[in-house]
């Protein structure tokens, strides 16, 4: 493996019917690296997932795993990954025991390992209740823990996020990043949700009808979203000597497109010039936002 | 491959449905000893069917005799004719429905009691009434005495007698079309008097013992048998096949009847035994369906397929574990209803039937075969196998087609439901076309120790093509399909 490269997509493309759902999609995926998987409902996320794992057939590109080519050698690149495809598949009438049970029995492991993982997502102390009984996070848990059992390289989550309370995200990314960071695995996170990720990973991948119009190193994209929406009301609307750039929204409301640390200033300025301000709201920069500005971007070049 | 059966099988025995088909079948086996033990006699006929005939028929007549007046002229024919029917009913009664008087008493004291009847209403002829009365007591001391000899000695001395008036004829005779019928009805008497010969020196009553059936059986059959052996070469199927049923009963009735030994005892734990599969069918379909539900349908709609797929397995393995896991299962399964019905037959019956051997008469060999209990169950399963392997095969495909557990479900049972009324319109039309359908050809059964096929249009040969056939279209589709199958998004 040259680089550390685990997980190598080139090209992949996917048609049903005469529609395109994956174009031309090409990813890379080193040791250590946490990839966030973003794109709006529909773009092809899980589809593309499915392509990579061979749930799915590709019409043409190619997918290396580990090294293995997918197509070729489907047995041990397959080996090489651990995964959660929509839901975590579980079989609700055994235990999360026997769940865990039957992955070791399928990649010839000990039955050692189960509480191991059990431990490291940890489900200890309720892992032989039934999986009926489990909480949405629980269930998610032991998912992740099924995808970990054999020590992968590569782990493919898909939107692990939804349904997950806050704590439950956080407890999320701090497990995604000690296994990134101690087990060296590379972990691929898909999300239609752009702030669950921001915070966490070192890459984003922004894909959009089949297609990946960006692919950023996570500064990148924090310099793409310092610039933020900041709608504030205010007793009057005539500041064009005041201000450069702003929006009026109605009598009471403007908008303002800056960064943090020029909003003190900007407020500061409207202040001496007696302007009454009486909230001030941030714009939570929704995923179109990014990907209208993204876009935006590329036509301007 | 084995881990992936193993992985399998964990999965289906973790399941409830499983279980609850098991517990019916158990269920059905106790209740099936349980009537086969307290209502069924050794033919496996219903104990009080008779007896409650006898008393129905009895309300009848008596209703029936109150209609007519034995004092009009025109009505007392109807009359008595009424009245000695009730007579014989009455006298009936008085013996137990096995007994071979119950049978007889028609015979013997119809004629008589008729007579008496007449005597008292009609002609009303004190001394001969008197004559016929005595005559009436002496017979129905006999029948009381238990004197079977005594009717036998009067049978054998009648025919006798019809003999040498035959012979007479024959001898007397011209006309060859006569003679070859006179000819004919003296080989038949001849066995009737064989055959009564035969009950008088081992004293067979013809009561409703085993030895009795099977000299009646035994009778009957030959004549079947000599009818068509005389014909030389039999050309209709049908013949042909009555031919075979005919020559069987024959040699088992004969091997019975020499041996003394009653082989096909119904009430025991060792008839219960020998189409224990048969019996249990729908169960056992049941099973099958079910899993091929559980471990197909089910993984693709609770999306638990992506989790097997996943693994460092090819998808041709996880399909041929699946189908592997089906058969573990019906193996098991056959081995359970087995062992259920050993233990409560066990327990109803005892285990003693288990050394009976089963004799079958093998039209390859040419010869009556015995086989103990077990082979000859082994036997048959395994010539219902090739059956089960298809079920299991069909819901296979149908699953990986449609991944929907209702149509894999419901669409073999219905198949399989109607399989017999398909063969029967099919023998019924003549519809040759049919012969193609798998289900024709999916009983391996018919085909043992060398017997015909209910059906014409198909041999053993024949099949074992049409199976192989659809084993190979059918695992070569679903083969692809399962190979080629996106996992859609849920």
């Amino acid at each position: 493996m040259s680089n550390n490269i685990v997980l190598e997509c080139n090209n992949i493309w996917k048609k049903i019917g005469h529609h395109v759902i994956v174009n031309d999609v090409s990813l890379l995926l080193r040791q250590g690296d946490i990839l966030g998987f973003i794109g709006p409902n529909g773009a092809g996320k899980t589809t593309t997932i499915k392509l990579m794992l061979g749930l799915q057939f590709f019409n043409g590109g190619s997918v290396k795993i580990g090294g293995y080519d997918l197509r070729k050698d489907f047995v041990s690149a397959i080996s090489n990954v651990g995964a959660i495809i929509e839901n975590p598949d579980l079989y609700m009438y055994m235990s999360g025991y026997e769940n865990l049970k039957i992955c070791t029995k399928l990649y010839g492991l000990s039955e050692d390992r189960i509480l191991e993982v059990a431990k490291l997502v940890g489900l200890e102390n309720r892992i032989h209740d039934k999986v009926k009984k489990y909480s949405l996070g629980m269930r998610q848990r032991l998912g992740i823990a099924q995808a970990i059992i054999h020590r992968p390289k590569v782990l493919i989550l898909d939107e692990p996020m939804n349904g997950l309370d806050p704590e439950g995200i956080k407890d999320l990314k701090v497990l995604l990043e000690k296994l990134a960071s101690e087990e060296n695995m590379a972990i691929l996170v898909s999300s239609h949700i752009l702030s669950e990720l921001e915070n966490f990973c070192n890459r984003i991948c922004i894909l959009v009808k089949g297609k990946i119009v960006q692919d950023l190193k996570i500064d990148e994209i924090k310099e793409k979203l310092a610039n933020l929406n900041y709608i504030l009301e205010v007793n009057r609307i005539d500041l064009h000597e005041i201000l450069y750039h702003f929006e009026v929204i109605d009598e009471n409301h403007i908008k303002i497109n800056t960064t943090k640390d020029k909003l003190a200033n900007i407020l500061k300025t409207l202040l001496l010039n007696d302007v009454d301000i009486y909230e001030i709201k941030k714009e939570v920069n929704s995923l179109e936002d990014v990907f209208l500005k993204v876009t935006k971007d590329i036509s301007n070049d | 491959m084995i881990k992936l059966v193993v992985v399998e099988l964990k999965k289906i025995f973790k399941k409830k449905s499983i279980y609850v088909i098991w517990g019916l079948m158990f269920g059905f086996c106790l209740l099936n000893n349980i009537l086969y033990y307290r209502d069924y006699d050794d033919n496996g006929n219903y104990k009080y069917l008779e007896l409650d005939n006898l008393k129905e028929e009895k309300l009848k007549l008596e209703e029936e005799l109150l209609q007519y007046n034995k004092d009009n002229q025109n009505e007392v024919t109807m009359y008595i004719t009424i009245k000695t029917k009730l007579d014989i009913l009455k006298l009936k009664e008085n013996f137990s429905n096995s007994s071979w008087q119950y049978h007889k008493v028609n015979t013997y004291l119809y004629d008589i009691i008729y007579q008496i009847n007449y005597y008292q209403y009609i002609e009303k002829n004190i001394d001969e009434l008197t004559k016929k009365k005595e005559e009436y007591q002496v017979v129905l001391n006999k029948l009381n005495e238990n004197n079977y000899k005594y009717f036998l000695n009067m049978e054998i001395k009648k025919n006798v007698d019809i003999q040498n008036e035959l012979k007479k004829q024959y001898l007397n005779e011209n006309d060859d079309k006569i003679k070859l019928d006179l000819q004919e009805q003296i080989k038949n008497n001849e066995l009737t008097l064989k055959i009564l010969n035969y009950r008088l020196n081992n004293d067979i009553k013809e009561d409703n013992s085993y030895l009795n059936l099977a000299l009646e059986s035994y009778q009957e059959n030959y004549k079947t048998v000599k009818y068509f052996e005389e014909l030389g070469d039999i050309k209709s199927y049908q013949d042909k096949f009555d031919y075979q049923e005919a020559l069987s009963e024959v040699k088992i009735s004969q091997y019975i009847v020499e041996n003394k030994l009653n082989i096909n005892k119904q009430n025991n734990l060792s008839f219960q035994l020998r189409t224990i599969v048969e019996d249990y069918e729908i169960f056992i379909v049941m099973l099958v369906l079910i899993v091929s539900g559980v471990i197909i349908c089910d993984e693709f709609r609770d999306g638990t397929i992506k989790l097997l797929l996943i693994k460092p397995y090819s998808r041709g393995r996880i399909l041929l574990s699946k189908y592997f896991t089906s058969i573990i299962v019906v193996l098991i399964s056959i081995l359970l209803l087995i062992a259920m019905q050993l233990i409560i037959g066990g327990i109803i019956f005892g285990l003693e039937s288990l050394n009976i051997p089963v004799v079958v008469y093998d039209f390859d060999k040419a010869k009556l075969v015995e086989y103990s209990v077990f082979q000859y169950m082994i036997i048959r399963i395994g010539a219902r196998m090739p059956f089960l392997l298809m079920l299991i095969t069909i819901s296979i495909f149908l699953g990986v087609i449609f991944s929907s557990t209702i149509i894999s479900i419901t669409m073999p049972l219905i198949f399989y439901m109607f399989s017999s009324t398909i063969l029967n319109l099919a023998s019924q039309y003549k519809l040759e076309i049919m012969k193609y359908l798998v289900n024709f050809n999916w009983n391996l059964q018919d085909y043992l120790f060398g017997r015909l096929p209910a059906n014409s249009f198909i041999n053993f040969r024949f099949s074992i093509i049409i199976l192989l056939g659809y084993f190979i279209v059918l695992w070569t589709v679903t083969y692809i399909i399962f190979k080629k199958k996106d996992i859609k998004n849920i």
